[in-house]
């Protein structure tokens, strides 16, 4: 596969998990029931985002190293 | 019905999602060279990549708010559709079809047809689907655009062209490597999209128990036992008792047989995924994680169209009237107004999402929108391509040659959706009409599968004959019936009417069973007078001579085998049904 899978969907993950924790503690404020639910399910967002993210920076870390030890023409005996 | 104007944050989320599948397009573009990369993914896909791709490109506008509809509508019983309907069939496609599929090196099902059978029988499959796959996505566009239209006022032509925009751009680039990727993506988004509405609509209700006691009224007040609603076996005895209009033969024939099997076993879109993966233990392997997701699919899907229903029942006025062409609530036989129960789980959104949390709820219904899509458009694009192109229009040209008619395909498919959408737009009943052509073509394609596959002697010329004698078998069955309170046309009945049914899913049902049986009798008496192929060209393409998977797997480890998972899906399934019964 061209790159990881978990690594676009750790990126739109973290970015929507940061505009709902931004808007919900920033500009609603947790006071309220609308700022606590999108602080709440923003942190949830932003932990699943970090969460797949290391995973998938580390497969993709293997696969590199892997590809890297590999010889793509070896030479015949 | 709330109405509710995005901010800012909504419209930014939203931004960030297009950004994000428009971006995996651009980067996968970098991987595909050839016609296999761009159809097949390279047939590189790891087994649960695949499996959450098989179960989000089935996860379209007409699962999220349809099945929202039907919970309102028909409440618990709609589950039947995903434990009935869907669970036995993808573990019969993972033990039994996938290594034919995958290991006879066929590049699509109606190519498969070609291999087992002859040349016609792939131009009927070919042709049937491909105009399928167009009118299931053009009315999937015109679903959203009417959706996005009603509730946020947002115009209908400007919605339905920014997404079939953005999904043409990714699947153009990628094909169905950029296609898979982005399904699996935009199931997480939509899991994470639905979720938080789940817990919050049933905390409002007071939970399964308080949700129970509210549908136990609604039920009495029309005339049901108290757990009409609330109860997905026990009624089925008799029709007139449970909301669907079914009795539990008719259910598990028509849609636990005939239609989940002709659905999943046979239908390209689904299969396609599957056989985009890296080995055929994988492939055997796609439709079973893609089950897990699939059984716990009501409680993200079905219950929020029970909870808007309960709600609406106790006074919520949380689901609209359907209106008529004077803009008046729709009145039925008995003087009360007819719900629009496609905007159950939209009214929820509204409900109870504040913006920030609204802009992800509109993100998942847009994802399930575009999944669908571009689920269809990669299927469409692959059978054109092998399936007509290359095979009656020009054969040998180069690899470059078929990657690029590949692409032209892909925008061809996304033109011809959009027309499709705006002959949606001028018929009232056009889903229903969708629906009927699903049970017209796979219902008897899936008797046409199992005898190819399990009776070696079936012949080509039994296959083809058994087809089209099933396809009319289910219009002269439609045409004699009628469901109780419609009116003679597209509901049935053009024919005369010989017998009228309880509910439209009880004469779908029955006319997928009608198809399926007529095709199985015609290709099986038709194989007996014809000459079959000799056992030398069948070996791979039927299940006598295919050699067993059984020692390979025995290599696996244990919950990597596809019969202990199958098992456990399975178990895990009838646990379900035995706690809803």
């Amino acid at each position: 596969m061209p790159l990881d899978v978990r690594l676009p969907i750790s990126g739109l993950f973290l970015s929507v998990g940061v505009l709902l924790l931004v808007y919900g503690a920033g500009v609603e404020g947790v006071g309220t029931s609308a700022g606590k639910l999108n602080t709440l399910w923003g942190a949830v967002m932003l932990i699943f985002g970090v969460v797949l993210g290391y995973y998938g920076v580390r497969t993709e870390r293997r696969s590199r190293a892997i590809a890297k030890n590999t010889p793509t023409n070896p030479s015949l005996p | 019905m709330k109405t509710t104007g995005l901010a800012l944050v909504d419209y930014a989320i939203i931004a960030v999602y297009f950004l994000f599948v428009l971006g995996v397009g651009w980067l996968v573009r970098r991987s595909v060279h050839t016609s296999k990369d761009f159809f097949e993914a390279g047939r590189r896909t790891p087994a649960w990549v695949a499996g959450l791709a098989f179960v989000s490109a089935n996860l379209g506008a007409q699962e999220v708010i349809g099945m929202g509809a039907s919970g309102a509508k028909y409440g618990i019983a709609t589950a039947h559709f995903y434990w009935v309907g869907a669970i036995p069939a993808m573990v019969f496609v993972a033990l039994f079809m996938m290594p034919f599929y995958y290991g006879s090196r066929a590049r699509s099902v109606p190519e498969y047809l070609r291999l087992r059978f002859d040349e016609k029988t792939r131009a009927f499959n070919a042709g049937s689907f491909a105009v399928m796959t167009v009118f299931s996505s053009g009315v999937s566009m015109y679903a959203m655009g009417k959706l996005f239209n009603l509730l946020l006022g947002w115009d209908m032509d400007a919605s339905m062209l920014a997404a079939a925009g953005v999904v043409l751009a990714y699947t153009t680039l990628g094909g169905l490597t950029s296609a898979i990727y982005n399904e699996v993506l935009q199931f997480c988004l939509i899991v994470a999209g639905l979720l938080p509405l789940v817990f919050l609509g049933l905390r409002d209700v007071g939970g399964w128990d308080g949700l129970t006691a509210k549908l136990a009224h609604a039920a009495t007040a029309q005339g049901y036992p108290p757990g009409a609603y609330t109860e997905a076996w026990r009624h089925l005895g008799d029709p007139s008792q449970n909301p669907v209009g079914v009795e539990w033969l008719g259910l598990v024939m028509g849609l636990g047989f005939v239609l989940s099997f002709g659905y999943w076993c046979t239908d390209f879109l689904v299969v396609q995924r599957a056989m985009a993966a890296d080995s055929v233990t994988a492939a055997r392997r796609t439709p079973l994680i893609a089950a897990v997701p699939k059984m716990l699919f009501p409680a993200l899907v079905i219950l929020p169209g029970m909870i808007a229903f309960a709600l609406t029942a106790s006074g919520g006025a949380l689901i609209p009237p359907k209106l008529t062409a004077a803009l008046q609530p729709l009145l039925d036989a008995h003087g009360r107004q007819v719900l629009d129960y496609d905007l159950a789980t939209p009214s929820m959104l509204l409900h109870y999402f504040p913006n920030g949390m609204l802009g992800l709820g509109l993100t998942a219904l847009l994802a399930s929108f575009m999944s669908g899509m571009a689920g269809n458009v990669t299927a469409f694009n692959t059978v054109w391509t092998y399936d007509i192109y290359q095979s009656y229009i020009r054969r040998g040209a180069s690899d470059a040659h078929y990657l690029w008619v590949g692409r032209v395909a892909t925008v061809g498919g996304v033109l011809l959706s959009i027309g499709a959408a705006y002959v949606a737009r001028s018929f009232n009943n056009i889903m229903d009409v969708l629906q009927l052509v699903f049970a017209f073509v796979n219902a008897p394609l899936f008797a046409t599968f199992a005898l190819g596959m399990f009776w070696r002697r079936t012949t080509g010329h039994g296959a083809f004959v058994g087809l089209v004698s099933g396809t009319l078998a289910a219009a002269i069955h439609h045409g004699l019936t009628l469901p109780a309170g419609a009116v003679l046309g597209v509901k049935g009945g053009y024919f005369g009417i010989l017998h009228v049914f309880p509910s439209e899913l009880a004469q779908t049902f029955w006319t997928a069973i009608a198809a399926f049986t007529t095709c199985a009798v015609v290709t099986t008496l038709v194989t007996l007078v014809t000459r079959p192929r000799p056992d030398a060209e069948l070996r791979g393409l039927v299940y006598s001579l295919t050699p067993r998977a059984g020692s390979t797997d025995a290599q696996l480890t244990w919950y990597h085998r596809p019969a202990v998972l199958a098992a456990f899906v399975l178990g895990a399934t009838l646990v379900l049904n035995l706690i809803f019964w």
